[in-house]
């Protein structure tokens, strides 16, 4: 009863139509984006137990092992992408220079029920961002410095572009087109207490006509910084954006109907103390990823096509075709004068 | 004014139209001159070769963006392999019969694209593309020689080239010919959306975003396995299998030349 009911679960036959409708499940999850995971999930599972099934029950199947190897291979591969779907993050956060990471900045986008917050075990320093852009604003390779201190103790520059992120534990965190400048502020409250902050302006260059942003004090007044920028970034040629770019910068800062120009370091009163103007930095915005099954999906990937080539090679290519077939010894050795275009 | 690769460009198509002519009079003749269709055929490849680096030189970036550039360069990589499966396995010789007016057919469609640059975006200077797009170019080049193969045979069964195809090895031979090289394309393009998902989880913070044209390489790869697992499992009429065949590298096609360049989909180069 147990093995007919195996060999039933593994048959082949079972095995075209699962795969038909993992077929159907993709084109119809490619229309359902939300619905990818529910629409992919049961024809997996019923292949990867197909599979199992298989293996079990077929010994000409265990026989060939490089066939065998390509689906265990596959069989580990969904099981690492489950377990990846399980314990992922994926977040964004803006970070400026000379600020350090501070997890509390993380904005979960979407996580896995198991994922393991770590991000607290990680510590970096926001050090230089430089993008460099191509004529017509194009951006083109972006390096952001970090400072970090590796597990020996030893404090070391890294650089993370968007495609070269900076890997901590398994999080791979890459920097994004969302960047631009922030004005660093300086609150000294009436009472005698001051406090430092940095207020993030919109992406840069991509809304450099609303450098603007508004920010609430200890009193609650409401403030607005519009940054003034002295000269229009260059749209024909080939520049990059750093924080020189912001040399010589003037902020207008309004609240209560005034507004007053500030150059850095002048102070301007308003409700409850002064505010002074620090300096100008950049941010970026960073994207953060975790999946810790990556390097063994990796590897389980290659392995899987490995195999795959060991068993065509030893089972297809290298194999003579049948005598029926006409005797021909061998395909890649085949008699050229009888397989001419032109056999006449 | 013409792009200086379009010289190239034009000679290179007349080489594979010249193999191409030549091939299907050697069969109708029932003169042999594989030598000649060979080297008309490299030839136009390294024409081709010629108009890519020209084109490289001047705009600074590989072939990699514009549907001109696509076409361009699978213009040569397909006449690349092409020619290397016909002088190795002369057994696939017939395929080009076939395989050669497919390429003449995006020979043609190339001269009515625009053929202006584009802009290398940074995510696409990663080592990664170059071993994608590589193995997507074998898998491609394989399932055309074994499309070549499942086209002529499929000729073969209408009265009208059964006689002009007569010459040619039998029908079981060249079948298992063509499955051979379905098999190979299979894992190329195994290969290939590895190394995308490699590129992707680099360039974008993902391995897999079930964007247009990963979904579509995914069916493509379901749709091969399907059919090796249809082939080994049921006893169908060869044809069928042939069609199913056309119907894999229909889907490649689409997913190569086609979704690129309908969706906004980050493989498109937008960052």
């Amino acid at each position: 009863m147990f093995k007919s009911t195996l060999n039933a679960l593994g048959s082949l036959m079972l095995t075209l139509p699962a795969m038909g409708v993992l077929v159907l499940a993709v084109l119809v999850s490619y229309n359902e984006p939300d619905a990818h995971i529910a629409w992919l999930v049961v024809p997996l599972t019923l292949l990867a137990f197909n599979l199992l099934a298989a293996i079990l029950a077929n010994p000409r199947f265990r026989r060939q092992g490089g066939l065998l190897v390509f689906h265990l291979g596959l069989l580990l591969v969904i099981v690492l992408v489950a377990l990846g779907r399980l314990t992922f993050l994926e977040g964004r956060f803006e970070i400026a220079e000379d600020q350090s990471f501070d997890p509390d900045l993380v904005e979960v986008e979407r996580r896995g029920p198991w994922h393991p917050w770590t991000l607290d075990e990680i510590s970096f320093v926001q050090a230089e961002i430089e993008v460099d852009y191509a004529p017509g604003l194009r951006r083109g390779h972006t390096r952001s410095t970090v400072r970090i201190v590796t597990a020996a103790g030893m404090p070391e520059r890294s650089t993370v572009g968007d495609d070269s992120p900076l890997i901590a534990g398994s999080y791979r965190f890459y920097t994004t087109s969302n960047k631009g400048f922030a004005v660093v502020l300086t609150w000294l409250g009436g009472d005698g207490t001051s406090r430092t902050g940095a207020i993030h302006l919109p992406s840069y260059p991509l809304l450099d006509w609303k450098q603007v942003n508004t920010w609430i004090s200890p009193e609650g007044q409401e403030i607005e910084v519009d940054m003034i920028l002295p000269d229009a970034r260059p749209e024909h040629s080939t520049w990059t954006l750093n924080s020189a770019e912001i040399e010589n910068v003037a902020l207008a800062v309004r609240f209560d109907n005034q507004s007053t120009v500030l150059s850095t370091g002048e102070r301007v009163s308003v409700s409850g103390g002064r505010l002074r103007f620090d300096d100008v930095r950049m941010w970026m915005g960073y994207r953060i990823t975790y999946d810790p099954t990556l390097p063994w999906l990796f590897a389980a990937a290659l392995v899987a096509v490995l195999g795959l080539g060991w068993h065509f090679w030893g089972n297809l290519w290298s194999r003579p075709l049948p005598v029926e077939y006409g005797g021909i010894e061998n395909v890649a050795r085949g008699d050229v004068e009888a397989s001419s275009i032109a056999r006449g | 004014m013409l792009a200086v690769e379009s010289v190239w460009l034009w000679a290179g198509l007349t080489g594979y139209a010249a193999s191409a002519a030549v091939a299907w009079h050697s069969m109708w003749s029932r003169h042999q001159r594989d030598g000649l269709i060979l080297i008309l055929l490299l030839t136009g490849v390294a024409l081709l070769a010629v108009a890519i680096t020209e084109r490289w030189l001047r705009v600074g970036y590989g072939p990699f963006l514009t549907m001109f550039e696509i076409l361009l360069s699978n213009l040569f990589s397909l006449g690349f392999i092409l020619g290397l499966v016909f002088w190795r396995v002369p057994l696939a010789r017939p395929a080009l019969l076939v395989s050669l007016l497919v390429l003449l057919i995006l020979g043609a469609w190339i001269l009515f694209v625009p053929s202006g640059p584009s802009y290398l975006p940074a995510t696409y200077e990663n080592n990664w593309l170059w071993v994608h797009v590589a193995m997507g170019k074998v898998f491609l080049g394989t399932c055309l020689v074994a499309v070549g193969l499942a086209g002529v045979l499929l000729l073969r069964r209408f009265d009208a080239f059964s006689v002009l195809l007569s010459g040619l090895p039998d029908t079981p031979i060249l079948d298992a010919v063509a499955w051979r090289f379905v098999a190979v394309a299979f894992v190329f393009e195994s290969l290939m959306v590895i190394a995308g998902a490699v590129w992707a989880q680099d360039a974008w913070g993902r391995y897999w975003d079930w964007d247009p044209l990963e979904t579509w390489s995914f069916v493509t790869w379901l749709m091969l396995g399907l059919s090796l697992h249809l082939r080994v499992t049921y006893t169908l009429p060869l044809w069928s299998g042939w069609l199913m065949i056309l119907c894999v590298f229909s889907l490649a096609f689409l997913t190569f030349f086609g979704v690129p360049f309908i969706s906004a989909s980050p493989h498109k180069g937008a960052v």
